[in-house]
């Protein structure tokens, strides 16, 4: 009997063995075949992009169109493998794992994982293509930035450039601002808007006073996250000596937490705030008073459509480049392509080619959108082309201006970005493989206990030592101890 | 007499009633749904779910069926895919089925091992979709919806045991009679296997009806796309908004009935078997009582 299982077990081996071996076979073909192609002259030559947005009536349109222009400018024509966002991320993985071949790659820490498909080497290492094919595209770019998408010192992404500093601030409909005589010159930090919103809830008890973006706490309390946002370790921001500490032990985060405890138990926020996911919904239905998240240049103008009425918005903290921005977004070689240098020309070309760019945002003038002055567009409603992800084609500063968005928005928007700090940090990309189990392990008890304690919804005093506590069991020091270790190597090795 | 005709009345009733209370159980969320599914959004959000239909709209629908022929199509991938897939796979399943269950087959063991082996193992997502596309190059074909639900252990375990019902001495008999081996499994064991077959062959048809997995990974084409598919991508393409807003730093405005779509495309996705069903049901009692009798 024993033996009998013994044979099946080598048998169900060998017969893997072979699969694999055939599996071997079939992209040894693939490859060649693309050789062979490789050889033939430019115009045969079909750039398969995949990008991220749902299906369109006109794909098919817009990328005939755009063929015309790419075919005259590189020489070459594009195939847009459009995937729909739901499941953008999925097919990626197996399409990238299945080393298909295709040329680019749309993609971002949130998107396709850049940084691990990066380290595995399914992106092509770009710094001698961007020199040679994209140098335009390069300069457009500050090269602090750059470093952001660098893993030992080659970019491994066409950064699409758009706004990479954040800012933290409050949105109030100009209604409340006027009804409750709020002086938004006066607001210079989170506490200063509390004695209005005990104005605002005892006027309104139903209406909920403040919603806080709990997504960005830690760059505006004063701390650089490292690595995957919330895993415990990261640095204040001015500390030059770059230690890491447990952002969630600080006292800033406490102090943090502590106004949002007070806050919730006098009712100014929702009180199903840490399951809630009507945020839009309600701000919509005028049940919200005071936002408080994101705010950058033509904010205004698009928040006042998400809240359904005129808003204004106060900065209260200094824009800053993080690394979570500038690898939130870009386009990579993939390491399959055959035809890298001509993949590297077309992103040239749309990143720089604002006839290029805007086609592929927003279609065909007279179909998809029309022109109402020299710069300005407006969208053809329920037309056949609306991917609505200018962010994911490339720079964003070559699109045409929508709506109310102010003549000089993305002037605004790169002046902000120049003038904003750029964290320490950026450049350093850790690697999780170390630790990546305590990681794992930390991550759901972040999950678990992070988001009621952040949104005031328990108490602090009891919360945050067993939250500390299962965190430290988790692994927390070690995950903080690589993080410092391998700071210190990148600092020495940049000194 | 009388007593007895109280206490039967008696019991009927109590019956009737837990009936009654299960039937409803079981309607009640369907009519939910329908009701959520044509509100008003903002009367949702206003007044919570309600039976009643407040601020009747059919904006989700309308939504929905923006573009009409992507549905449609999606529903006819689904129905083929589920149908022609499902008879095709029962069919599979059933000759794999059936040695299993025959004692006299000499490698009924190292078969029923790699059957079962397949249910703990599998080659994974990545070199699956390379066997897929590489080997079989069914990218972007209707097989690649079809083939790898084709023979699924589970299913074949299920229907060995029911074929394992079948008395040997009938198949010995036939023999005997001169019937061969494909003669004695269509003739004599299938009929006889009819609840079985109906039962796994409804699970099979169940599988493919809610697969949107298979359309995701190798279906790039839009009209060959399952219906599911199609509804998954709307609705988890609503919350992933979320995550490009936090990209791009801004929210894309959408003007988009969320609860009331959520509904839409559940009723959507389930109508169809709630057409049919009443169809299969009568093979479906059958098939139990039937299996009842025998156990």
């Amino acid at each position: 009997m024993k033996k009998r299982t013994k044979r099946l077990v080598a048998g169900a081996l060998t017969a893997v063995s072979i699969m694999g071996l055939l599996g071997g076979c079939g992209t040894g073909g693939n490859s060649s075949e693309g050789g062979s192609g490789s050889g033939s002259s430019d115009e045969d030559i079909v750039l398969k992009w995949y990008i991220r947005f749902d299906d369109q009536e006109d794909t098919q349109k817009v990328e005939d169109a755009l063929n015309e222009i790419v075919k005259e400018k590189i020489g070459c024509t594009v195939d847009l493998m459009n995937i729909p966002r739901a499941t953008y991320n999925d097919k990626m993985s197996v399409i990238i794992g299945g080393r298909e071949e295709c040329d680019i790659i749309f993609t971002g820490s949130g998107y396709a994982d850049f940084w691990g498909n990066a380290t595995k080497g399914a992106f092509l290492p770009l710094n001698d293509l961007l020199e040679e094919y994209g140098k335009e595209t390069y300069d457009a770019i500050p090269e602090d930035i750059w470093k952001g998408v660098m893993i030992d010192g080659e970019i491994y992404g066409v950064i699409n450039y758009q706004i990479e500093a954040k800012t933290n601030g409050f949105t109030i409909p100009e209604a409340i601002i006027e009804e409750f005589n709020i002086d938004v010159d006066s607001l210079t930090s989170l506490e200063d808007i509390e004695p209005y919103l005990a104005e605002i809830h005892e006027k309104y008890p139903d209406m909920v006073a403040i919603t806080v973006n709990h997504m960005d706490t830690m760059p505006m309390i004063g701390y650089d996250e490292i690595g995957t946002m919330n895993s415990p370790g990261a640095v204040m921001i001015g500390d030059d000596s770059l230690t890491v500490v447990n952002q969630y032990e600080t006292q800033e985060w406490r102090d943090y937490v502590d106004l949002m405890r007070k806050w919730y138990e006098a009712g100014y926020i929702q009180t199903d705030i840490a399951t809630a996911t009507n945020a839009s919904e309600l701000q919509m239905a005028g049940k919200i008073a005071v936002g408080f998240g994101n705010v950058k240049p033509g904010g205004e103008e698009q928040e006042s459509i998400a809240w359904g009425r005129p808003v204004v918005q106060k900065q209260i903290t200094e824009g800053r480049v993080l690394p979570s921005m500038v690898s939130a977004t870009m386009n990579c070689i993939s390491s399959t392509s055959q035809h890298p240098e001509k993949a590297m020309e077309l992103l040239n070309l749309v990143n720089t080619d604002p006839e290029v760019y805007n086609l592929l945002c927003y279609g065909i003038e007279g179909e998809h959108y029309n022109k109402t002055g020299d710069n300005r567009i407006e969208l053809v409603e329920n037309s056949g082309y609306q991917p609505n992800v200018d962010w994911a084609f490339g720079n964003q500063f070559n699109a045409y201006l929508k709506g109310d968005q102010p003549d000089d928005v993305w002037e605004q928007t790169i002046a902000l970005n120049e003038s904003s700090e750029v964290s320490p940090l950026l450049g350093f990309a850790f690697d999780q493989e170390p630790v990546q189990n305590q990681i794992a392990q930390c991550q759901s008890i972040v999950d678990q206990y992070q988001k009621s304690i952040v949104t005031g919804s328990v108490d602090p005093d009891q919360y945050i030592p067993e939250f500390l506590d299962k965190l430290e069991q988790a692994g927390a020091d070690d995950i903080i101890a690589e993080k410092q270790k391998q700071l210190d190597e990148w600092k020495a090795s940049n000194e | 007499m009388v007593e007895n005709k109280k206490k039967k009345f008696r019991t009927q009733t109590i019956l009737n009633i837990i009936m009654i209370l299960f039937t409803i159980a079981c309607i009640y969320p369907i009519l939910l749904m329908i009701s959520v599914s044509i509100t008003d959004s903002d009367a949702i959000y206003e007044y919570g779910y309600s039976i009643i239909p407040r601020n009747i709209n059919f904006l989700a629908y309308e939504y929905i069926f923006k573009n009409p022929s992507s549905l449609i199509s999606g529903y006819l991938v689904t129905i083929i895919v589920s149908f022609l897939g499902g008879a095709f796979s029962l069919i599979v399943t059933a000759m794999i089925a059936y040695p299993l269950s025959r004692p006299d087959y000499k490698y009924r063991r190292p078969v029923n091992f790699i059957v079962f082996f397949t249910m703990l193992f599998n080659g994974g997502m990545v070199p699956t979709y390379m066997v897929v596309t590489n080997v079989l190059g069914l990218k972007d074909n209707i097989f690649a919806l079809i083939l790898p639900y084709a023979a699924m252990a589970w299913n074949i375990l299920l229907l060995r045991s029911f074929f394992n019902g079948v008395p040997n001495d009938i198949i010995e008999a036939a023999r005997i009679d001169g019937a061969g081996e494909i003669h004695t499994f269509v003739k004599i064991v299938l009929p006889l296997s009819k609840p079985g077959l109906a039962s796994v062959g409804f699970l099979i048809v169940l599988r493919y009806w809610n697969d949107w997995w298979l359309s995701m990974l190798y279906i790039t084409d839009t009209s060959k796309q399952s219906m599911q598919y199609k509804l998954y991508t709307l609705m988890k393409g609503i919350e992933e908004l979320a995550k490009d807003a936090s990209v791009s730093g801004s929210m894309s405005v959408i003007d988009f009935p969320s609860e009331s779509a959520r509904m839409a495309m559940a009723f959507l996705s389930i109508a169809p078997l709630l057409v049919l069903f009443p169809f299969f049901q009568k093979y479906l009692v059958k098939g139990i009582t039937l299996g009842a009798v025998k156990g």
